[in-house]
């Protein structure tokens, strides 16, 4: 009853081969070694506690967010709105430039040497 | 009268709070120091690089250090070798994008030395190390050779002592995966070793 099976046997022999081993391995480190996972610790450990985050407290928060609230709100009504007619126009205007650059590709490189082309405008000006 | 109870109050809880930060960091410290040289030699095997080993085991100092240092000690163990087998992992990923990249470029060190050449070389290291008859060495070659998730499942497991429970959670694995992973690399480890067996 009491058999043991012997591939576990052997199994839990070699683990523990294998054990002490890799803790022989481990204790073999050198000196440089070492003293870099000193290093490394001491650079972990002065960073216990440092991800401390000030919170701001519900008294103060609550009613601050209620307050961005409500100036968001006021400045969306008290702002100036075009009407209908005008957004259009805007709309239409922008977009007809925008077809206007994008339809004339020899005029971008137009737009990209515009200082130069200025300048060379106020030269002929001046002469 | 209240004002200042309530000052000497905050300043108790202010001195309760800096104590045990610092009762914290002695303990953490005695916990890395405990495992720092198992941790170096498990990445070291992984990435076969000593520089990229000590950067993963600093980062993984760092990470417990910063989130986990309040939690308490028993957890400590299985939250750092699930931190440092997850930037093992992210090494591997890294180094595939790496190769994949630039593969086509002459590799110039040994920080650039990609996985696949890693385990080449460690194909090699058995025979001779068997030849040397020194079970040390060839183990660690022919851990080299397994896949990462065998090798990580047989470390924690037998070195590091972790349950099939805390090695999953390390591991990032079913605790089913960890047994298989388990039985798989004893089974090819003394495939390897056959020659050391003392049977």
């Amino acid at each position: 009853m009491s058999k043991k099976n012997p591939t576990s046997e052997q199994q839990t022999e070699f683990e523990q081969r294998s054990r002490i081993a890799l803790q022989q391995h481990a204790e073999e480190l050198d000196a440089a070694t070492l003293s870099r996972l000193r290093q490394a610790r001491s650079r972990a450990l002065e960073r216990v506690g440092s991800r401390k985050k000030w919170r701001m407290p519900a008294a103060v928060s609550i009613p601050l967010a209620f307050a961005a609230l409500f100036a968001v709100l006021l400045s969306v009504q008290l702002l100036p709105r075009p009407t209908q007619d005008e957004t259009h126009l805007f709309a239409a205007e922008s977009l007809s430039d925008e077809w206007e650059l994008l339809m004339a590709d020899d005029e971008i490189a137009f737009y990209d040497d515009l200082d130069f082309v200025i300048w060379l405008d106020s030269q002929g000006h001046a002469g | 009268m209240a004002k200042l109870e309530a000052l000497e109050w905050y300043w108790d809880e202010a001195i309760t709070a800096e104590d045990s930060v610092s009762t914290n960091a002695a303990e953490l410290n005695r916990f890395l120091a405990s495992v720092e040289k198992r941790a170096f030699r498990m990445a070291e095997i992984a990435v076969g690089d000593r520089e990229e080993a000590l950067d993963l085991v600093q980062d993984a100092m760092c990470k417990l250090a910063e989130k986990y240092a309040a939690r308490p000690s028993d957890e400590w163990g299985p939250l750092f070798h699930r931190i440092l087998q997850s930037r093992i992992r992210d090494w591997y990923r890294r180094s595939k994008v790496r190769k994949r990249l630039f593969g086509w470029l002459p590799a110039t060190s040994a920080a650039e030395t990609d996985v696949a050449e890693v385990q080449d070389q460690a194909c090699v290291e058995p025979l001779r190390q068997l030849e040397s008859e020194n079970f040390g060495p060839a183990l660690i070659a022919a851990l080299q050779q397994l896949p990462i998730r065998q090798r990580q499942v047989f470390l924690l497991r037998v070195w590091e002592g972790l349950d099939v429970k805390q090695t999953a959670a390390a591991v990032g694995c079913a605790e089913g995966s960890v047994k298989t992973h388990h039985f798989r690399a004893i089974k090819a480890l003394r495939r390897i070793l056959s020659e050391y067996d003392s049977d």
